[in-house]
């Protein structure tokens, strides 16, 4: 052997149990992990059985995408592998029709976390939201669900999602409405994690309290002209941790004090009241940390708690006393 | 305190409270246990894996930037010394280290030809000739762009 300080005497890593072959080869796009099958028997194997596909960002592959994912699907399904894990980026939204089939494959295999990201621009550059297979709506063992760029619509035949594994959300630059978040909280009751970030179309965020293991929500909304979130009321018994960032423009109406068991609140971009604050700290008990940014209105502002140990704000015009 | 015995025969002692990092040790020690021989783990790789338990006993918040850097400094070692620990911290079950360990691994893998993979890991071909063509064809997407390999032995 050379005197690489990398290279191995032996062959160890082939001896290692499967699982943990799987967890390595977990960390590489699908490509770096389908070359390894021509290596041994053994790492042919490991591939084939291979419950994590992460076929990462395709926009350089002059390869049919098609004809790659439904050979790997098909491989998988000789195997009998179930497939836990699956990961897709597409930059042009050519490819998007075939993938409402593979998600139903995936469902077939009980598939626990799935990562689809579109992005795709009209003629003028604008950015064009890509239409969401239905299948997806309705895989009830996904554990997380990660959406990029999507235009999310409750299936046309009956309107409601079942995705009642679920216990992460995240959904990144997606158009979306009430009725979507409403048929989110009654079919998700295993939710722990929201994060809704650069969406459209909602302006107004409603969650009550059929959602009780959730814990934390992320909001981050777009600048305008896109629309402006006017409204959050939650009532989440459980949650501890908020996060509302309106990069541009504020909401007004914030209803949170029935979230009793909250310790952490991030606020920007909304106008609060000295009323408002008053009622806060005197419903949420348990917050230990508050930061509050850009909030326009206030002159003067009473924030009094004894329990607060973290005390952030920032950015706040006009703001005479605290 | 434990004490525990590599395959070597050598003894460390060690705090119990820094041990239950590792699933397996922390049920012998609820069985009672307080001598724990580890046949499978020499002394050079149980020194290591003591001194990981015991930066990761502490977690309090201002150690927290501490950890990382030493975990990152930690997963600067040969690719012998890395599979030593993962085969250690598997039959010890010891989660957060094969967290590190996993993606240090994958790294050395990555973007890679299939030969220089094979010259680094020591892998055999026990494919035959015909085998390894239908495997390549198999998985030809994956190929494209890079070296397909003409040797078969």
């Amino acid at each position: 052997m050379d005197g690489n300080n990398d290279a191995v005497c032996d062959d160890r890593i082939s001896k290692l149990p499967e699982p943990i072959l799987h967890h390595i080869l977990s960390f590489l796009h699908a490509k770096d992990a389908a070359r390894m099958s021509t290596l041994s028997k053994v790492w042919d194997s490991t591939w084939n059985s291979l419950p994590y596909l992460d076929f990462g960002d395709i926009f350089d592959w002059s390869i049919n995408l098609n004809v790659v994912i439904d050979q790997t699907l098909a491989n998988r399904k000789k195997h009998k592998s179930s497939m836990q894990k699956f990961s897709l980026c597409l930059r042009h939204y050519a490819g998007l029709c075939n993938v409402g089939n593979w998600i139903k494959i995936r469902i077939a295999c009980n598939i626990k976390e799935l990562n689809l990201r579109v992005e795709r621009h009209d003629y003028q550059g604008n950015f064009v939201y890509g239409s969401l297979p239905e299948a997806i709506l309705a895989a009830k063992s996904l554990n997380v669900l990660n959406l990029f760029g999507f235009n999310i619509e409750l299936p046309a035949y009956d309107g409601t999602i079942n995705l009642s594994s679920l216990q992460e959300l995240h959904l990144s630059f997606v158009f979306l409405d009430e009725q979507f978040i409403k048929a989110m909280c009654t079919s998700c009751c295993n939710l722990e994690h929201l994060s809704l970030q650069y969406f459209n179309g909602l302006t107004s965020f409603q969650v009550g309290d059929t959602l009780p293991k959730l814990k934390k929500i992320d909001l981050v909304t777009l600048e305008p002209p896109h629309s402006v979130l006017q409204l959050v009321d939650i009532a989440a018994i459980n949650l501890e941790d908020l996060w509302i960032n309106n990069l541009y423009g504020s909401t007004n109406v914030v209803r949170i004090t029935a979230c009793k068991a909250l310790k952490s609140l991030y606020l920007r971009g909304v106008d609060v009241t000295s009323n408002w604050l008053e009622e806060l700290f005197y419903s949420l008990q348990n917050l230990v940390k508050f930061e509050l940014i850009r909030c326009k209105n206030q002159k003067t502002m009473k924030i009094a708690s004894d329990r607060l140990k973290q005390l952030r704000v920032v950015d706040c015009h006009n703001l005479i006393s605290a | 305190m434990i004490t525990l015995q590599s395959s070597d025969k050598d003894v460390f002692e060690i705090e119990q409270s820094i041990l239950i990092q590792s699933g397996t040790i922390k049920n012998m020690v609820e069985d009672d246990f307080t001598f724990i021989p580890l046949p499978s783990v020499d002394t050079e790789t149980l020194i290591k894996i003591i001194e990981y338990m015991k930066k990761h006993a502490d977690k309090t918040d201002s150690k927290e930037k501490n950890i990382k850097e030493f975990d990152k400094d930690f997963m600067k070692k040969t690719l012998n010394e890395l599979f030593a620990l993962v085969f250690a911290a598997n039959y010890l079950h010891i989660s957060s280290l094969l967290e590190l360990l996993y993606p240090s691994i994958a790294d050395r893998i990555k973007d890679k030809i299939t030969e220089a993979i094979r010259q680094i890991f020591s892998i055999r071909c026990d494919f035959t000739p015909e085998e390894e063509r239908r495997i390549i064809m198999d998985n030809k997407w994956a190929h494209e762009g890079t070296e397909i390999e003409g040797t078969l032995d």
